[in-house]
Formats: structure tokens, C-alpha cells, sequence
């Protein structure tokens, strides 16, 4: 059988190991159709070119200074040159999933800092907001201009046994990534073109323009001059600085920050070469504790003094709003679905992973019998830190895991080890299965709330290793949604979806404009003023009576 | 209109970058010529390189050719040297991303990434090229691919007040008595403006006619009278841009008060005046740079509130 592999295509030859579970190849050695054009493209290449090819990915993205701040050293952010594909149809459940859980999500912030109606009906007990270090008092009773908390999300999904995605985490924070998955369109553009011809992928680079778009809709009434939107960085030295100088840049707005910013009458300014200049929106890139020392940490010298202050006032926005953490405190995930069908009276599109609450003792009694075939996580952990792996875990380390457990039932939640599915991936000897997430990204506008077609797929790049951060090793690759069909049978059906898919950008690396992120199509459309009356063509460029009349 | 941390990191992006490629070419030829010529008195011609960068302890130990290199090239930890003054310009970019274009900012950190850790002597010459071009390369694309905007004019005084620093330090250096034209060719190749000079002149080279179009040509890019000329020229248009367009006497802020001065004393006296107690007017020019960098600090960087 590795005969036949080999001989067909020897660049994949080791990533066919029949185990299920791969998105690219079936158990018994078949590519699945979604995956066959790519498969056969990347083939076509030759191990040799395509390896040459990946390592030219790299050494660009250090000297594009795409990289993540690991132990104080700027590192190349990992990325894999063989792209996760997503079919049309499947991602039309991811979206369609996501944008239900964000809204539920931002129904359940208003009703938690207004009327806590879901915890009068029942839905969600008290405690779960009582014992939560992430409710902020201070933002009680405020109510965001236009209604939105959650300008920006990343809900984490991984596929189950099944095959199936769902929903490993909610980020409604400040969720970090979506500048992996502009840059390593572009790398791949850029660096595996003809990848591209075969099948019609849908384009990311709108985001910045959808954020933007998204920013400003969340402004407070300013009197019909021009919203002046910023993002607010903790500086250079953050791991994700690269992100929020992408992000700024991408937008044409400035990167600050919170020394740069200043409170003057409850308003935000930030201070310019022609003194202070009034700030309306701010994108925070911040963790609430560092924003505002008069409301968060009085010991702290960093933040802006009087930040709450204006934003209760009503003169400055911040996204995501403050006081988000108890959207995706990881006791909160486990009653999202119960969310969705009290807010929305929808029954969830993408089903969470099993989950024990430990703070119900007969979860905790089962858990901690069984600590060493599931995952134990912090509910307030991120970056993948905290996360205890019981089948990985020593003997040591589960004996102190089940001390904090008891002593904290809390802060933990439990689930089964998923089996994450894998993809082929690069490594020393070849591309070989290894395990991946996917994150996609959510924009809510008010209006509606919009997913980026693609996402960032996270790979784990150690052998068997299920933590897929960027802090435990990881890498990305480039994720492909692909457009529906063009040439579906006709009918009205066939017919709406052809209609749809005028609106989807398809990725055209040949494209001239590629480089630039570009803006929103329909925003464009509506900004096309209707032409003066072409008064210059009055004045003609070359007098009649000057030219020559040799014709004749 | 621009945040003012901005500003003042774009100022300094110019003067390192400027600082790097002055560096180059300055060790370039002077090392060139140490090592040509093995001069009686080594320690002194080094000590001499050590001077115009302003290092003044320096020991026995420092006073050979691989030392000059491992201080005032490749030591990427004092941003004096030819390393450190890109890393520190690499640095202060990564923090104003979002107003370099995307092509400077690239340029500078592939420069970074490139530089090596050690020089032997007999490779200077090659890494002395390397920090030229790339610098050239850097200042290209600030030309070519940035508007004209407040984020460039703060870029382009800081690589001109650096430019008229260095020259100064430099002149300042310059044995005035040494008149022959060795020492002459030499001093108009570390500023670069040999090829002008002859272009301008034609035959021999003269000492004075020398330091004449070092500080006094109105026409060549490098020279300290052009220079001053440009930055009084980048503070008119950033005054206007802060809409202090009718200035009627072109002195309402402090800096354009201070280069303007500079600008004419040396233009409106005779070189011969100038040269009379030529290390003091050199230190006076270099003290030019630290006070227009503080008042454009007072005027733009850390404004009142």
C-alpha cells in the first residue's frame, strides 16, 4: 500500500498513515473531494519545489517582521504551506453558527449588566455571575450607543469524531489572530499562485475595512463631524503587537497608546503635534484590569485615568465593551446552548463539546475519578495556559490538579479529550497528519453581524500535541472557504445561490489591486456620488485653431 | 496632525538612519587609510576615529582596527555605531508602523536581519557597502513611496540636522595646518564629496577651497549651508501645516530661530572668519542639532496641555 502511495504521489507519502481523522485523506489512503484539486496541484509540484517554496514562506514573513513576541524574543509566526480547505456548504453552518452564538452572547451581556432577566427565569444561576471575577461592577446599567458589546469574536471550533465542528471556546475579548489570516492569504498568494486556479476561494482581505465599517457604526453621536476611531495598543512589546499595528494600519487609523491618550471633561483626547485631539471610538487591545487605574488597579501606572468616567458618560466607546470576560468565562460556554434558546428561541446550529461543570458535586466526584482520560481547564484561562491533559499528565501532576480542583471547583471545567481532526502539515520529514482548530472571526456592525470567510487554522506542530497556541508551538495555515459551485443545475434554488455569490469575493492572486485590503464592495457603491456636470469639457485641451490641419 | 510619540519616533528613525550611513562612510575611508598607511603614530589616528564619534576613553586595548570595528560597527548594543544606530532606527520604526509605508518598513528590518555580528579588517570595506546601500535603499523609499506629510517632514529634518551633525564632528577632526592633498582627498571622501568637489572644481584638490564647499556650497546635497537651508525650509512647511501660515517674520518658532542663525552666520561671513577658531565654530554647529532637537521636542513632541 505505501508502494502505490509512493508511486503516486510522493510528496504525500507519509501523511497517508490510514488513521481517521484527517481532513485530507480518507482511512483508506482516498483524498476526500473537498481536498482533490489542492492534492493534486500540491503534488504536481514535487517535494523539492514545494519545500523550497515553504521556506521562502518563512524567511518573508521575518522579513515582513510578521511575528509573535515568544520569551521576549520576536519569532517568525509559523506557517504551513498547505492550506485547510472548507466546503462551501459546511461553512455556511460555521457562519451561520457563530453569528447565533454572538448574538445570544450579546443578549446575554445587556441582560446580565441591566435586568439579569436570565437568571430570574432560571436559565443561569446567580452564582455563575456572583462567583465571576470578570463582572465589572462599574459597568452596570451602561448601555452601548448601538446596542453592540461584542464588535469582535473568535469562537474556537474543532471537529469531533464525527468529523462534525463545534464550539471548543468563546473569545469575546480581545480574541487575537485575524492578522495570521490576512498575511498568510497574502504569503500564499504570493508564494503558491497557480494554487489558486483550480477552485474559486473566497477573499479575506475585507476585514480590516468590515472592522472599520463595524468601529464606526458603534460611535457616539458627534454632532455630525467626522468619528475618529483609534487602536489602543499595551505597546511593542506585546506578543500581538504585530496584529495591532496590522490592524491600524490597514484601517488608516492611529495606533496609541494609553499614555498617548488623555482625560479631559470626561471626553478622551489624544495628545497630536497640534495639542489634543477628540478620540470616539477606541479598540482596545488591553486587558480591562490595565485600562483605567481610577476604576480597575489604583496601583497601576499604566491605563487612562478617567477612561470609565467618559464612557458612562457616553462621550467615548470602547470595543469590545468592558466587563466582556463573563461572555467567554469557560462556566459561562457550558450554558451558551441553554443561551441560545432562551434569547433566541433557536435551537444551536454548532453543538458545544461535552462538558462537566465541577461546581455540581456529582460532576466533580465523576471528574476526578477519571482525571486521567480528560481535560482539565481553567475557566478564566487563555493562550492554552492552565490546561491540564490527563492522559499526557504525570502521576505527580494529576495528584496536584485534583488538590486545586477540589479546593476550587469554580475555576474548572472538565471535558473528554477530543480528537482533534488533522491535516497534512510540513515538518522535518515531509508533511505528516498533525492536529488543528479552527478560529473564525465575527463582526457585529449592529445591523448584523458578519463572519470572515476563512478564519485562522491553528496547528499543533509536535507529534500528537492537542495545544495549538502559538505559546505551546504552533503554527497556521492559510484557510480556504470555497465559493458554491458556479455551474449548479438550474432552478430557483440554483438560482438564489447564484445570486449570493455575486457578493463573495473570490481570491485572485493575479488581481492588480491585490496587495491593498480592500474595502467593502457595497460601501463603495454607496459612496459613488453622481458626477457634476462635466462643465470642463467646455474648455477644450487643444484650441481648435491651433491644430494642424494636414488632413486636408 | 499626528500622535506626538509618532512624531518624535519618526524624527529619530531619520537621525539613526542618517547616523548609520555617516558612520560607514566616515570609518570606510578613515580605516582605509589607517590601514594604507600604517601611521607612525597608530594609537593617535586611532584615537582620532574614536574622537569624531565621541568616544573619548579609550585604552591601549582599543587602539587597533578590529577594535574600531567591533565598537563603531558591529556593537549593536551603542547607538553610535553603524549596527546599533539601525537597530535603534529598526526599533523606533516597529513602534510607527502604521505611518511607514509597508516598502520602509521592510527595508529596514531585511537591513537588521542582515547585518553581521563580527567584521574582520580585511572584510570592512564590504560591510561598510552593505550599511550604505541598505541605507540608500531605506532613504529611497522614504522618498519614493511616503507623502509629504508631517510623519516624513519630522523624518526628513531628523536625517538633516544628523547629516550637518556628523559633517561638523568630522571638520571638527580635520587638521586645519595639514594642508596636503592627501589629507584633503581624505577628509572630502568621508564626507562623500570627493567626486562633487572635482566635478565642481576640477584638478587638484585645495584645503581651503575644500572646507569652503564642505560647509558653504548652496548646491551640493551635503553640505552643512544646504543643509541648514533644507530644515529651515521642512519647519516652514510644518509650521503651515499647523496653520501658523503667516509668520511674518519666518522666526515665530524657536527651531526655525535657531537653524536660521546657524544658516546665516555661516553663510554671511568669510570663510577666512570662520576658520579663525575653526573647533569652536564646529562645536557650536554641533550644538545646533541638540537645540533644535529640543525645541521641536517643546513645539511638538511633549506640547503643554
Amino acid at each position: 500500500m505505501r508502494m502505490v502511495g509512493m508511486s503516486a504521489s510522493p510528496l504525500f507519502h507519509s501523511a497517508r498513515t490510514g488513521s481517521g481523522g484527517d481532513e485530507m485523506f480518507a482511512p483508506d489512503g482516498t483524498v476526500h473531494p473537498t481536498y482533490q484539486a489542492l492534492h493534486d496541484a500540491l503534488s504536481g509540484l514535487g517535494t523539492e519545489e514545494f519545500r523550497s517554496r515553504s521556506d521562502s514562506l518563512a524567511r518573508s514573513y521575518l522579513d515582513q517582521g510578521i511575528t509573535f513576541d515568544y520569551a521576549g524574543e520576536e519569532r517568525p509566526f509559523p506557517i504551513d504551506a498547505i492550506p485547510r480547505v472548507v466546503a462551501a456548504e459546511e461553512w455556511t453552518r460555521v457562519s451561520a453558527g457563530v453569528g447565533q452564538r454572538v448574538r445570544a452572547l450579546e443578549r446575554f451581556l445587556d441582560d446580565l449588566y441591566n435586568d439579569q432577566a436570565a437568571i430570574a427565569d432560571g436559565v443561569i444561576p446567580a452564582e455563575l455571575v456572583t462567583s465571576s471575577t470578570y463582572v465589572v461592577d462599574a459597568m452596570r446599567g451602561y448601555s452601548p450607543p448601538n446596542g453592540v458589546r461584542i464588535h469582535i469574536s473568535g469562537i474556537d471550533l474543532v471537529r469531533d469524531g464525527a468529523g462534525d465542528f463545534r464550539v471548543l471556546e468563546d473569545n469575546v475579548r480581545t480574541p487575537s489572530g485575524v492578522s495570521y489570516v490576512l498575511s498568510n492569504r497574502r504569503a500564499m498568494a504570493q508564494g503558491f499562485p497557480e494554487l489558486f486556479a483550480d477552485r474559486p476561494v473566497r477573499r479575506v482581505g475585507e476585514y480590516p475595512g468590515r472592522l472599520l465599517s463595524a468601529l464606526q457604526a458603534a460611535a457616539p453621536d458627534t454632532a455630525g463631524e467626522e468619528t475618529t476611531v483609534v487602536v489602543l495598543t499595551p505597546g511593542r512589546y506585546n506578543s500581538a503587537y504585530f496584529e495591532h499595528s496590522l490592524l491600524a494600519r490597514t484601517m488608516g487609523v492611529d495606533l496609541v497608546e494609553a499614555s498617548d491618550l488623555v482625560e479631559r471633561g470626561e471626553r478622551i483626547y489624544m495628545r497630536t503635534t497640534a495639542g489634543l485631539r477628540r478620540v470616539d471610538v477606541i479598540y482596545k487591545r488591553t486587558d480591562d484590569d490595565f485600562l483605567d487605574p481610577e476604576v480597575f488597579r489604583p496601583d497601576s501606572a499604566l491605563g487612562v485615568p478617567g477612561l470609565v468616567r467618559a464612557i458612562l458618560a457616553g462621550n467615548v466607546v470602547v470595543a469590545n465593551a468592558i466587563g466582556n470576560g463573563i461572555g467567554d468565562d469557560k462556566l459561562t460556554y457550558t450554558y451558551v446552548p441553554d443561551l441560545i434558546r432562551y434569547y433566541l428561541s433557536e435551537e444551536p446550529i454548532l453543538p458545544n463539546v461535552d462538558t462537566w461543570r465541577l461546581e455540581e458535586p456529582d460532576s466533580l466526584a465523576e471528574v476526578l475519578d477519571r482525571l486521567d482520560e480528560l481535560v482539565v481547564k481553567p475557566v478564566d484561562g487563555s493562550g492554552g495556559k492552565g490546561i491540564v491533559i490527563g492522559p499526557a499528565a504525570s502521576r505527580k501532576e494529576l495528584e496536584a490538579l485534583r488538590e486545586r480542583l477540589i479546593a476550587d471547583p469554580r475555576g474548572w471545567i472538565a471535558q473528554p479529550v477530543v480528537q482533534l481532526s488533522t491535516i497534512p502539515t510540513l515538518v522535518e520529514e515531509g508533511p505528516e497528519p498533525r492536529h488543528v482548530d479552527l478560529r473564525p472571526f465575527a463582526l457585529n456592525s449592529g445591523d448584523d453581524v458578519w463572519v470572515l470567510p476563512g478564519g485562522l487554522t491553528r496547528v499543533a506542530l509536535p507529534r500528537g500535541e492537542m495545544i495549538v497556541n502559538s505559546s505551546r508551538g504552533g503554527g497556521s495555515k492559510d484557510t480556504w472557504v470555497l465559493a458554491p459551485e458556479r455551474d449548479a443545475a438550474a432552478g430557483p434554488a440554483a438560482q438564489a445561490q447564484a445570486q449570493a455569490q455575486e457578493d463573495e469575493g473570490i481570491e485572485d492572486p493575479m488581481d492588480d489591486s491585490y496587495d491593498e485590503f480592500e474595502d467593502p464592495r457595497e460601501e463603495q457603491a454607496e459612496e459613488r456620488a453622481p458626477e457634476p456636470d462635466p462643465v470642463t469639457s467646455a474648455i477644450p485641451i487643444i484650441d481648435v485653431e491651433e491644430t494642424p490641419h494636414d488632413a486636408q | 496632525m499626528m500622535l506626538s510619540r509618532i512624531a518624535d519616533a519618526m524624527f529619530w528613525i531619520g537621525r539613526y538612519v542618517e547616523r548609520a550611513d555617516q558612520t560607514a562612510r566616515i570609518l570606510d575611508v578613515k580605516l582605509q587609510s589607517i590601514t594604507e598607511d600604517t601611521p607612525e603614530d597608530f594609537a593617535e589616528a586611532c584615537r582620532d576615529v574614536y574622537q569624531i564619534f565621541g568616544v573619548e576613553q579609550t585604552d591601549e586595548s582599543d587602539h587597533s582596527v578590529q577594535r574600531v570595528l567591533d565598537r563603531l560597527l558591529t556593537d549593536r548594543a551603542n547607538p553610535s555605531s553603524v549596527a546599533g544606530a539601525l537597530f535603534t532606527a529598526r526599533e523606533n520604526a516597529r513602534g510607527v508602523r502604521e505611518v511607514l509605508s509597508t516598502e520602509v518598513w521592510e527595508s529596514l528590518n531585511t537591513t537588521t536581519l542582515g547585518l553581521p555580528r563580527g567584521v574582520r579588517p580585511s572584510r570592512m570595506h564590504g560591510a561598510f557597502q552593505f550599511a550604505k546601500d541598505r541605507c540608500a535603499v531605506v532613504n529611497g523609499l522614504v522618498d519614493a513611496s511616503m507623502t509629504r506629510d508631517e510623519a516624513w517632514l519630522f523624518l526628513r529634518i531628523g536625517q538633516l540636522l544628523e547629516r550637518v551633525d556628523m559633517l561638523a564632528r568630522n571638520l571638527q577632526d580635520h587638521d586645519l595646518e595639514d594642508s596636503s592633498s592627501a589629507a584633503t582627498v581624505t577628509l572630502l571622501r568621508s564626507c562623500s564629496a570627493h567626486e562633487a568637489y572635482i566635478r565642481s572644481y576640477r584638478g587638484r584638490v585645495r584645503s581651503a577651497r575644500s572646507i569652503e564647499f564642505l560647509l558653504l556650497d548652496s548646491i551640493f546635497p551635503r553640505s552643512a549651508v544646504h543643509c541648514l537651508g533644507e530644515i529651515d525650509e521642512a519647519l516652514e512647511t510644518l509650521a503651515k501645516l499647523h496653520g501658523n501660515s503667516f509668520d511674518r517674520l519666518g522666526a515665530a518658532e524657536p527651531a526655525r530661530r535657531i537653524v536660521g542663525r546657524a544658516l546665516a552666520s555661516l553663510r554671511f561671513r568669510s570663510l577666512d572668519d570662520i576658520v579663525e577658531n575653526f573647533d569652536e565654530e564646529m562645536e557650536q554647529l554641533q550644538m545646533v542639532t541638540g537645540a533644535v532637537t529640543r525645541a521641536l521636542g517643546t513645539t511638538y513632541f511633549h506640547p503643554a496641555h
